[in-house]
Order: C-alpha cells, then structure tokens, then sequence
C-alpha cells in the first residue's frame, strides 16, 4: 500500500484501484455461483440418465423372465423416482421367432437453475430404453 | 503517472485471470462431457452384451435342437464360433442371429459369438441340455470431441467403442 508523506493518508489512485477491484470480486461472486450451480446441475442431470437407465434394464429384464412379469415398477428397480416417471413397455413380435420387449424410462429432472423446464415432457428429462428377448414360458 | 501505470496493470493482470479462468470452465465442461460420453458407451454396451447373450440362451431354449447341440459342445466338436466356423451344427446361426437382433435394438453391434459347455457338465456328472452363451459387442461412444477422429482414423480404437462381454446359461 502506499501511503502519501507517511501520516495515513491512502493515495486517491490506489483508494480507487482498490475499490474497482472489490467492486469486481462483488460482481464475480454470483457469477461463480451461477457456474458452480450449473455444473451441479449438469451432474444431477447426468446421474437421472444413469438412473433411468439402470431402472429400464431393470424393468425389461424383470418383464421378460417368467417368474417376475406382473411385478409392479417401483418395487422392481427399488427406485422412488420412478413413481413420478413415466415407464412404457412395447412388446415387438421378431420375425425370426420369439418377440423382443423394450421398457423405456422417463425420469422428471431434478432442477437446481431457476428457470430450466422441469417435468416428464422437459427436454432435459432423463430417457433411457433397453430392449431384451422374452423368455419362453 | 506511475500509479497510472500500475492501475493499467492490475486491469490487465484481472483480465488475463478472467480470460484463463474462462477458458478452464470451457476445457473442464468439455472433458466433463466427454468422460460421460465414454461412461455411457460402458454402460450400453454392457447392457447390450448382457441382453444379448440372454436372446440367444432364449432362442436355445425354444429350439428342439438344443440338446443335441449342448452334447456336441461338451464333446468339443463346435463352439458355435460364427462365421469362422464352417461346419457349424445349424442350431449355432439362430442363436446367433437372435443375439444380433437384441443387440442391434441396444445400439451395439456383435464381434464375437461362442456357444460352449456348462462348467457343470466339466464335472463328475455331464447331462445334455446345459449350454453357455458368451457375447461380446461394441458400441461406438460417440464422443463430442473425436467423433471426426474415430470415423477417420481409428474406427475401432478402445477410445472410439466400448467393448462388453456377458455370458447367458440355458439350461
């Protein structure tokens, strides 16, 4: 710091260098919590895709073995989420023999940015499909 | 003039800190995305293999010929190894082909295809019927940065696809 004739006076140029530079760590602050939060959320985000494709290889493997086909969703893949997420089976005759069983999950995101859509029908909604072979009972 | 000077400085020195920060969010976004590309290759093509070899230990079960086929692979007379295998017994293709089929619908492609003996049946006490499927598939990764890359240089690097192997038991 540099002090004018030694009696504590601060120079008027340092005085105001070193408020735009407290000004501009203000500013940045949120700046730098905006970024963190988005990359909090680009990680929730991809955690909901894993998720959701775990629960489909669940489901469809738990749809085409013979003993567990009528088990309800939520308590086949353990997961709560999926609750609230939308699950379709298709079930498609292979022409070779057989018929191939597709289960696709649709998990809602979870929305840390204010503003980003939330909700099954979000673009940012976690989709993910596994297709397997039926069993033959 | 001298404080001037320092003051131009500082402005200098916080933009340059600015710009480098800047630039390490986009690198750390960048490589953020591409290890999740590369996570989710795994993680289909695991699922894919295991779906796979599932199909083809379904299709075994539906197929009449299966049992013949089972005392043929514990004798050692076929692996089912398709296409190399030329006089394959022909309970080998539709298992195949079923396997393909469930692999194709999982975004994978089959490499390798093996049919072979139960350990079981490695035992004291060998019985007909009991047959292993072995799947390996790939899944190209597709990843953000070097997609341009693996298409022309390196189509079948480990960095482009993602390899799993599974394995299914009739019987």
């Amino acid at each position: 710091m540099r002090r004018s004739g030694g009696r504590g006076v601060v120079d008027p140029a340092v005085r105001g260098q070193r408020g735009a530079e407290t000004l501009e760590l203000v500013a940045g602050l949120p700046l730098l919590g905006i970024v963190v939060t988005a990359l909090l959320q680009g990680a929730a985000l991809v955690e909901e895709h894993a998720r959701a494709a775990a629960d489909a290889r669940e489901l469809v493997r738990h749809r085409v073995v013979c003993d567990h086909r009528d088990a309800p969703p939520a308590v086949v893949a353990g997961d709560p989420a999926l609750r609230s997420a939308r699950v379709t089976f298709t079930r498609a005759a292979d022409p070779a023999g057989g018929a191939l069983v597709t289960a696709t999950v649709v998990l809602a995101p979870r929305i840390l940015l204010p503003g980003l859509p939330a909700g099954p029908e979000s673009p940012l909604a976690a989709r993910a499909a596994a297709t397997m072979r039926e069993e033959p009972c | 003039m001298l404080s001037r000077r320092r003051h131009l400085r500082g402005r200098g020195a916080s933009s340059l800190l600015l710009l480098g920060a800047s630039w390490l969010v986009l690198a750390g976004g960048l490589g953020a995305g591409e290890v999740v590309a590369v996570t989710a290759a795994d993680a289909r093509s695991e699922q894919a293999a295991a779906a796979a070899a599932h199909a083809a230990a379904a299709e075994l079960a539906a197929d009449p010929g299966a049992g013949a086929l089972s005392v043929e692979l514990q004798a050692a007379r076929t692996a089912c190894h398709l296409p190399e295998e030329t006089a394959a017994p022909a309970a080998c293709a539709p298992a195949r082909v079923a396997a393909q089929r469930v692999a194709r619908a999982n975004g994978a492609g089959v490499v390798d295809f093996l049919l072979g003996p139960d350990p079981r049946d490695r035992g004291p006490e060998p019985a007909p019927g009991r047959i292993v499927a072995v799947v390996t598939v790939e899944v190209e990764r597709g990843l953000p940065l070097l997609r341009r890359l693996c298409a022309r240089h390196r189509p079948g690097a480990a960095l482009c696809v993602a390899r799993a192997t599974a394995a299914a038991r009739w019987g």
